[in-house]
């Protein structure tokens, strides 16, 4: 693929240098192509590249073409292209399209409007470029280049470094779930009805799908009050940093310190400890408690929760534009990578005594990270993602034809692709390990499905047993009973699915959606034909076999595996052919094979599958929509590794596109920096106050000032007043009290003097009784 | 010519006259022509909407009603709308609407509510539901509601939104009763409502405060990202601190946790939403509802019907699969059975408009029963089966059955909007026509 791209981008440089005369006298509008061409080509040199790449593979060639060529149906309009097969097709649809893009509708490029159906003519085609989607951007990447702006992803990889824009990527609802519970230690099913992430290419954490818009951010609030409540009432001592006796003010400060730097990743600045304080003040009237659990229910619903930073602080010794991710950006990062979830305390530590900025601390923190079980818990989580099993758990079946997939079954098939995929990353084992090994693991209930007798003993805890495979069916990635079943029809097989995920999944080769106009009939239920046999009846059609000739002979050869993954020996008493063939095999053309045995070797001896693994690991890992140049980049040292599936994480986290981005003119660094102590637990420094000036009749009294905290520009007093005296005394005190006060409790305060401050009671404290105390304070910024 | 008009349909020509020169003679004599008592009513018009959803299309000779003599129809025995044959009155059939420019599945699903427009069109790309939104729904503590069933099983796509607040930008509907139920009477139930509303403000405030600090560091995609969220709180906002609803809260919804996706549970979970949906119009708590049930090629299973096979799988049905037939036909019937359920509920609350307690919360009430694609074996979008229920506080005479002979579903949302007063000549594509269906008046 890489081949042919450079070859037509030469044939394309070459035409603009003979000032497109590879068109002339061919297209009535010839004679301007050379300069149309010349003139985006020079500005951005990619454009070709990138049209080629992102529109004419992907749908220009394949649906657009059908009815927009010199005889089509839409051969009377202005978009008029040529196939491949006709010499100089690249720089004549190139213009073509191009031209289409420099049309301005009301500020919108007619390129953009036709397709996506928003153009008030209309669209006989339909809307084949829906708005919003990643099609619908690359058409708007192309007009940008064609109206002189490069910007946005290269078609070809540039050497180097891959480095991504700056981002703020919104937790998914795993992480955010993960995250939840482990900072607050309570049940998370408040969270399990979220409107669900936007999927992109299978995976719910692409940086660019995850907002939050209208319905989520009301399940957000209604989540966070659950959750701000389940936590003071059940884990309130755990969280507070202050014994029951010191529950106040000054403690809910320290709070919102210690609990803010760990929900949001990062050390709060003044001005968060000022706004999580006015929250504590105004829901502590109903008592400490219900102070502090306000302060968790807008911590959750805060962007510096909600959204991990990847924005980072510009470095320009690193390079012009460079942004590079701060310590905290860099826990996070790694810490969502491997385990999916927020910062430990070791990570958060590391990250605040710098060590992650330097090679010896990234490193030890990265293995440290790796080795963890928690990291297990991600890559089956990846490997759900990347192979649809997710849906194992929902996925209606037929349960008169499928009796036997149970709701056991359903889970005893999740049990076993895990501990496979657990095995496989335990013990170094690569994508063509994966595929050709017959090690298993089966309990009783998959036994049983498979009619595979069990050894005698040795299962784990939910009944597993190791098993070999070889002498059965079964084994193997491709064979997994929950891959076979997600990727299947209510009722029966689906070559279309099997050979779509295949195509997709493994290989990295999207195909687009069925076009809108296109109608044809499925293939129905007939007793008469094998499955088989009605797919083949159906590809027949030319507009379905466009697509379907690159899905259903690869799906034909899973044909021996029923709708849950079970062997059979024939299709409804129809003799099975599995023999397939992957059609348009990167760099290897029409490959046949027969079976599943057959497919699972010819995509083990081959790199791209491999490539492809690495791919859909950076598209999860790092939030990229296409991953293919950071591919490109991390080959060698996914090569290095053995091409383990396990180091794929490793691998990405270690090449400098992880802690470094690219940003923009006027961006602004990253909130997520400065400096933080691990913090201690000295007792509160008395501040001296050697004269406090008293008013009448306070003289009696005994002072005391505490400085409960002290966060450099900003700190919090308490003082504790007691009465020793045998009668009521209605007091008043002059203290040292600098700065701007943000807020005062159980007092109300006027100035004195310059950093001299009187404190007066409030209604139910103005007077203390013989023997009795009371206290008050504030926080005040210098 | 003038009695024609009248005939027709006067009101909608007076709307439409609204913003010209209504002084002009011509007009103060179509008022004189009518009593004064008629001259002083306020137009006839819809107060509130709800739009229904179930996928897959339908197979028409078995949704078709049976005209009789007389003009008049049935819902036949066995029928797929047979289970709402005691409403027959209260109905409209319209048969033979097409959409333009969309066939199969998505493109249905995208056209249905749309007509399929973009920015430059009247309805600048959004659903009639949320175009309605906008001209009624400012006055409610809920603009609108969007109320799901099993929805989202594969996040949020073209196959499985159906309102648009623009070209492309999908409004996610809500599958989850409880959530739901807490949106609407969550304050009212338990608690101070006083305080609870002004630590929610300040939460809010601050949340506001943080994201306009964050957006100044950011470059233009991620700053587009928080704008949505921007957007987002002003919702939230507006309906945890709306006016307080006048209404005690019902029952919370009898729905276990954990089972939103839970095919088995579609049913409960339908009616759940449908009682909310009733509720909240019935306490105006919104004016405008949508219930999307599943999604266009949704495989749910009606185990609860005694079937194996997914809904999609059986829309697929050809007429030589007789097994495959009636199991399509029991599920659509299983979703006519739900629509005539909303249709008693609604019958069953007293119209919130009527100062004497006369009438029932039907009356005001537009109910669009939609679908998004006609003939589900071919994938086209022609004779597409659409039902609206109710008098829709005068604007339509139900009762009827109308084939419209393959005209522009366009017409029907614009019907839809003028029922409000929205003086709408086109919806969505204005290639696909302008005007009312002026039948359904």
């Amino acid at each position: 693929m890489t081949r042919r791209r450079r070859s037509a981008l030469a044939l394309l440089v070459a035409a603009v240098a003979l000032g497109g005369g590879a068109c002339a006298g061919a297209d009535d509008a010839g004679s301007g192509d050379g300069a149309l061409l010349e003139g985006i080509v020079g500005a951005c040199p990619d454009a070709a590249a990138f049209f080629e790449e992102r529109l004419w593979r992907p749908i220009l060639s394949t649906k657009c073409v059908a009815c927009h060529h010199e005889d089509g149906l839409a051969g009377h309009t202005r978009l008029v292209l040529w196939d491949e097969t006709r010499e100089g097709w690249l720089e004549h649809d190139f213009a073509a399209v191009a031209r289409l893009a420099t049309e301005d509708v009301d500020g919108t490029p007619l390129l953009l409007l036709k397709p996506s159906g928003l153009d008030p003519r209309g669209h006989t085609g339909g809307a084949l470029v829906q708005a919003g989607t990643a099609l619908y951007a690359d058409f708007a990447a192309f007009a940008q280049k064609v109206a002189g702006d490069c910007g946005g992803a290269p078609a070809v990889c540039e050497a180097g470094p891959v480095l991504g824009a700056r981002l703020l990527r919104r937790l998914d609802h795993t992480e955010l779930r993960n995250t939840v519970r482990d900072l607050l230690g309570v049940d998370v099913a408040v969270l399990d009805g979220l409107a669900p992430d936007e999927v992109e290419d299978g995976y719910t954490n692409n940086a660019a799908a995850l907002t939050v818009k209208g319905l989520l951010a009301d399940q957000y609030r209604e989540a966070a009050e659950a959750l701000g409540a389940a936590a003071v009432a059940e884990r309130l001592d755990a969280l507070v940093p202050c014994g029951p006796a010191a529950r106040d003010r000054t403690c809910a400060v320290g709070f919102i310190a210690d609990f803010g730097l760990r929900a949001f990743r990062r050390p709060l600045t003044d001005e968060d400890i000022g706004r999580y304080l006015a929250i504590y003040d105004l829901a502590a009237e109903d008592g400490f408690g219900s102070g502090i659990a306000w302060v968790i229910t807008a911590m959750l619903q805060s962007p510096g929760f909600l959204y991990r930073s990847e924005l980072g602080k510009r470095d320009e010794a690193a390079g012009d534009g460079v942004f590079a991710l701060t310590d905290w950006e860099i826990a996070t990062a790694l810490s969502y990578l491997f385990w999916g979830t927020t910062p430990d305390e070791a990570l958060l530590e590391a990250a605040g005594r710098g060590e992650l900025a330097t090679e010896a601390g990234f490193s030890r923190e990265l293995a440290r990270l790796a080795a963890d079980p928690r990291a297990e818990a991600t890559m089956a989580r990846f490997a759900e993602q990347w192979l649809g099993t997710g849906r194992l758990a929902f996925v209606a079946r037929d349960p008169v034809a499928y009796e036997a997939l149970t709701p056991a079954v359903r889970e005893a098939m999740a049990g076993q692709m895990a501990r496979v995929m657990e095995a496989a990353y335990a013990d170094g084992e690569t994508l063509a390990d994966l595929l050709l090994s017959r090690r298993s693991f089966l309990d009783p209930e998959l036994a049983a499905l498979y009619g595979v007798t069990l050894p005698e003993g040795g299962g784990d805890a939910a009944g597993f047993v190791p098993v070999d495979l070889s002498e059965s069916a079964y084994g193997g990635l491709l064979r997994l009973g929950s891959v076979l079943t997600v990727h299947a029809l209510p009722a029966s097989s689906s070559p279309i699915h099997r050979g779509k995920f295949v195509r997709e999944r493994l290989l990295c080769v999207d195909l687009q959606p069925p076009p809108p106009g296109l109608v044809a009939d499925p293939p129905s239920a007939d007793p008469t034909k094998s499955t088989r046999e009605r797919y083949e009846a159906h590809a027949t059609d030319e507009r379905c076999a466009t697509c379907h000739h690159l899905m259903d002979p690869i799906g034909f050869g899973f044909e021996r595996f029923d709708g849950i993954g079970r062997w059979r020996a024939d299709d409804g008493g129809h003799a099975i052919d599995d023999a397939g063939v992957v059609r348009e095999m990167p760099d290897a053309g029409d490959v046949p094979f027969t079976g599943v045995e057959g497919l699972s070797e010819l995509l083990a001896g081959s790199d791209v599958a491999a490539r492809c693994y690495l791919r859909q690991w950076v598209r999860f890992g790092t939030g990229a929509r296409d991953g293919a140049c950071q591919v490109d980049a991390l080959w060698a040292g996914f090569e290095a590794a053995g091409g383990a599936l396990a180091a794929a994480p490793r691998v990405i986290a270690e090449a400098p596109g992880f802690t470094r981005r690219r940003g923009g003119v006027g961006e602004m660094d990253t909130l997520a920096d400065g400096v933080w102590s691990v913090p201690e637990d000295p007792p509160d420094p008395v501040v001296t106050e050697p004269d406090p000036t008293v008013g009448a009749g306070s003289d009696a009294l005994t002072v005391t000032v505490h400085e409960t905290t002290n966060w450099g520009s900003g700190y919090c007093r308490q003082v504790e007043v007691q009465n020793p005296t045998g009668g009521t005394v209605t007091w008043e005190l002059v203290l040292d009290a600098p700065g701007s006060l943000t807020t005062v409790w159980n007092a109300v305060s006027d100035d004195v003097s310059e950093g001299r401050r009187r404190f007066r009671g409030e209604a139910w404290n103005a007077q203390v009784q013989a023997e009795r105390g009371t206290s008050f304070g504030w926080c005040a910024n210098l | 010519m003038l009695s024609r008009m009248k005939g027709v349909s006067r009101r909608t020509f007076l709307a439409g006259l609204g913003a010209s020169a209504v002084a002009g003679p011509f007009a103060r004599l179509l008022a004189g022509a009518a009593s004064p008592a008629r001259a002083a009513a306020p137009p006839a018009r819809a107060k509130r909407l709800l739009v229904l959803f179930s996928p897959n299309g339908t197979i028409h000779a078995h949704w078709r009603p049976t005209r009789t003599a007389g003009g008049g129809f049935e819902l036949g025995a066995g029928s797929i709308l047979e289970p709402l044959a005691a409403h027959r009155e209260r109905l409209l059939v319209l048969d033979g609407l097409d959409f333009r420019n969309a066939t199969n599945h998505e493109g249905g699903m995208a056209a249905m509510l749309t007509g399929g427009g973009g920015l430059q069109t009247e309805s600048r790309g959004m659903s009639v539901d949320q175009v309605v939104k906008g001209a009624i729904g400012g006055s409610s503590r809920f603009p609108s509601l969007e109320l799901g069933v099993q929805t989202s099983a594969w996040g949020g796509g073209v196959q499985t939104r159906m309102c648009y607040s623009g070209p492309g930008a999908f409004v996610t509907p809500d599958d989850d009763p409880r959530h739901v139920f807490d949106r609407l009477f969550g304050d009212v139930v338990g608690g101070d409502a006083a305080k609870l509303r002004a630590r929610r403000k300040s939460v809010l405030d601050l949340v506001n405060g943080e994201l306009v600090d964050l957006h100044g560091r950011l470059g233009r995609a991620e700053q587009l990202k928080l704008e949505a969220h921007l957007e987002a709180l002003r919702d939230v906002e507006k309906g945890v601190l709306g006016e307080l609803t006048a209404c005690d809260a019902p029952a919370a919804p009898d729905v276990p946790a954990g089972s939103t996706y839970d095919n088995d549970r579609f049913p409960d979970l339908t009616r759940a939403q449908m009682r909310l949906a009733a509720t909240a119009l019935s306490c105006g708590l919104t004016k405008v509802v949508s219930l999307q049930m599943a999604h266009t090629i949704a495989p749910t299973v009606f185990t609860w019907e005694g079937l194996g096979d997914g809904h999609h799988s059986l829309s697929h049905s050809g007429d030589g699969d007789a097994h495959g037939v009636a199991g399509f036909v029991a599920a659509e019937r299983w979703f006519a059975a739900q629509v005539a359920f909303m249709t008693e509920l609604l019958l069953s609350y007293p119209d919130p408009d009527a100062p004497d307690g006369d009438g029932t919360l039907l009356d005001g009430t537009l109910v669009l029963w939609a679908k998004e694609m006609g003939d589900s074996r071919l994938h086209v979008c022609t004779s597409v089966p659409m039902v609206l229920i109710g008098p829709a506080g005068g604007a339509l005479r139900p009762g009827r059955y109308l084939d419209l002979g393959g005209r522009s579903h366009s017409h029907l949302l614009v019907s839809v909007c003028q029922a409000f007063g929205i003086p709408m000549q086109t919806f969505g594509d204005p290639e696909n026509g302008s005007g009312p269906l002026s039948e359904l008046a």
